[in-house]
């Protein structure tokens, strides 16, 4: 695969963990510069779905589509495109923060390691500050932070965040909304899990709201806090599309 | 990057946790020289008989110990959920591969590094007497037990009974290596010299050839999902 992605389609998507269904026949297109926020009570499919996207997982039935060819994660250039950040940091704890960037900046070949790493720290960190101790001494917020800079510092084509203001004072919070502002607007797209009304309404351009594994509304996404407030609970109260 | 540069990359991660912890040496060696006491209470300590299990007390060592090197290695890599980032780097999956197989042969060298004079020591075995011919069946068996040990350990790393799961699997597997390399090493002891080794030594390359292509080849399969 050469080039950006321009689009992902999911098609029938369904995972089930034995008799249970995590996520029931969705279908789902994201374009270049979409931010797609997904809300949903827990349980609901918002963390399979990631997974999924990300190709970690395998679906039960249906397919995920990158432009209109099955993804599959045995695809180097595939994976290039594609940054996740799960429940969990997915850094080495006996490693610094800085040097963990520098390893993954190795890993995904880009110039200048060094320098990229810096850089993503500086964005999540004023002065890097978790950038030369092991990451397994550092706070929750402060790995999360650096679980961003890591996620982001490809500046991948897809990037899929699991909860990622989960633990983070408000200049992360911030930090977050101005990073993913920058991400959307240099026309990359994301997918981002969370339950925070503010952040989505500061960064999304789509809203998806999930139930017991199902797409129970997917429309643009409102302007403000209260309006996703409001779709949360017409969507659930509806029951599911 | 190259494919080359991929492994050593992860070697050097490798490393660099190791030279901070030091855990896996640490632990690896200290179990395998317990390993050794007991064999050598077992035996008889300094017992005429004695030299003659040396070479098979030493591979035994090695083997018990090596999971040990082997769950804790891989332990790391579970630590964080850091394995899915790696495997979703772009970097060629085999490379990943060779770069543990390559820490966990050194973490395993360092450790033979003790037991060698340690097993010579309580068994009068004449390990030091013959490292010279000694050195390439180590270095040869301890690539082979590396190259299964680590294509198991990451398809067990998420399972539930992975610890369990990595020795039933593997010591069945490795036990050709295991073999050739306790004969080679008795042939070695027993004054056998260059001959020796030039007898037993191809054995243990062959295997060590399947192991690496084969998890080359399988790694990158096998972590698909």
């Amino acid at each position: 695969m050469q080039g950006a992605i321009t689009s992902v389609r999911t098609e029938r998507l369904t995972k089930l963990f034995g008799p249970v269904g995590a996520l029931r026949s969705v279908d789902l297109e994201v374009r270049p510069g979409d931010v797609i926020a997904v809300m949903g009570p827990n349980g609901a499919g918002k963390s399979t779905l990631l997974g999924l996207l990300s190709l970690t997982m395998r679906p039960t039935r249906g397919r995920v589509l990158i432009d209109d060819r099955p993804a599959r994660s045995s695809d180097p250039a595939l994976r290039r495109r594609i940054g996740l950040l799960s429940h969990q940091p997915q850094v080495y704890p006996d490693l610094t923060g800085r040097e963990n960037l520098i390893l993954f900046a190795r890993l995904h070949q880009l110039e200048q390691p060094g320098r990229r790493a810096d850089d993503a720290a500086e964005r999540f960190a004023s002065e890097g500050f978790f950038s030369d101790r092991p990451a397994r001494v550092l706070s929750r917020g402060q790995l999360q932070r650096l679980a961003l800079a890591r996620a982001m510092l490809a500046e991948p084509d897809l990037l899929l965040l699991d909860e990622p203001a989960a633990g983070l004072d408000a200049d992360a919070v911030e930090r977050i909304e101005s990073a993913l502002s920058a991400h959307r607007d240099a026309g990359r797209a994301a997918v981002l899990v969370t339950h925070e009304p503010d952040l989505a309404a500061a960064v999304a351009t789509r809203a998806l709201v999930l139930s017991r594994g199902r797409v129970a509304a997917d429309e643009p996404a409102p302007a403000d806090g209260d309006g996703w407030r409001e779709l949360y609970g017409s969507a659930l109260a509806g029951g599911g599309r | 990057m190259s494919f080359l540069t991929t492994a050593w990359v992860v070697l050097l991660k490798d490393l660099r946790a190791e030279l901070r912890t030091r855990e896996i040496v640490l632990t690896t060696v200290l179990f395998a020289v317990l390993v050794v006491l007991l064999a050598a209470f077992a035996f008889g300590l300094g017992a005429g008989s004695a030299g003659e299990a040396a070479a098979g007390v030493l591979w035994i060592a090695v083997a018990f110990a090596g999971i040990l090197a082997l769950s804790r290695t891989y332990l790391r890599e579970r630590e964080f959920g850091v394995w899915t980032a790696m495997l979703m780097s772009p970097a060629p999956r085999a490379a990943l591969y060779l770069g543990k197989v390559l820490g966990v042969t050194l973490f395993l060298l360092l450790a033979e590094i003790v037991l060698v004079p340690v097993i010579d020591l309580l068994f009068r075995a004449r390990l030091l007497a013959n490292i010279g011919p000694l050195a390439p069946i180590l270095v040869l068996g301890t690539i082979g037990y590396a190259a299964a040990g680590c294509l198991f350990a990451a398809m067990t790393i998420r399972t539930r009974l992975r610890d369990l799961l990595l020795g039933v699997l593997l010591f069945p597997l490795v036990s050709p290596v295991l073999i050739f390399a306790i004969k080679g090493t008795r042939a070695v002891t027993d004054g056998g010299g260059m001959a020796a080794l030039a007898e037993w030594l191809p054995f243990i390359a062959i295997f060590d050839a399947v192991f690496l292509v084969g998890g080359l080849w399988l790694f990158g399969v096998l972590m698909e999902d």
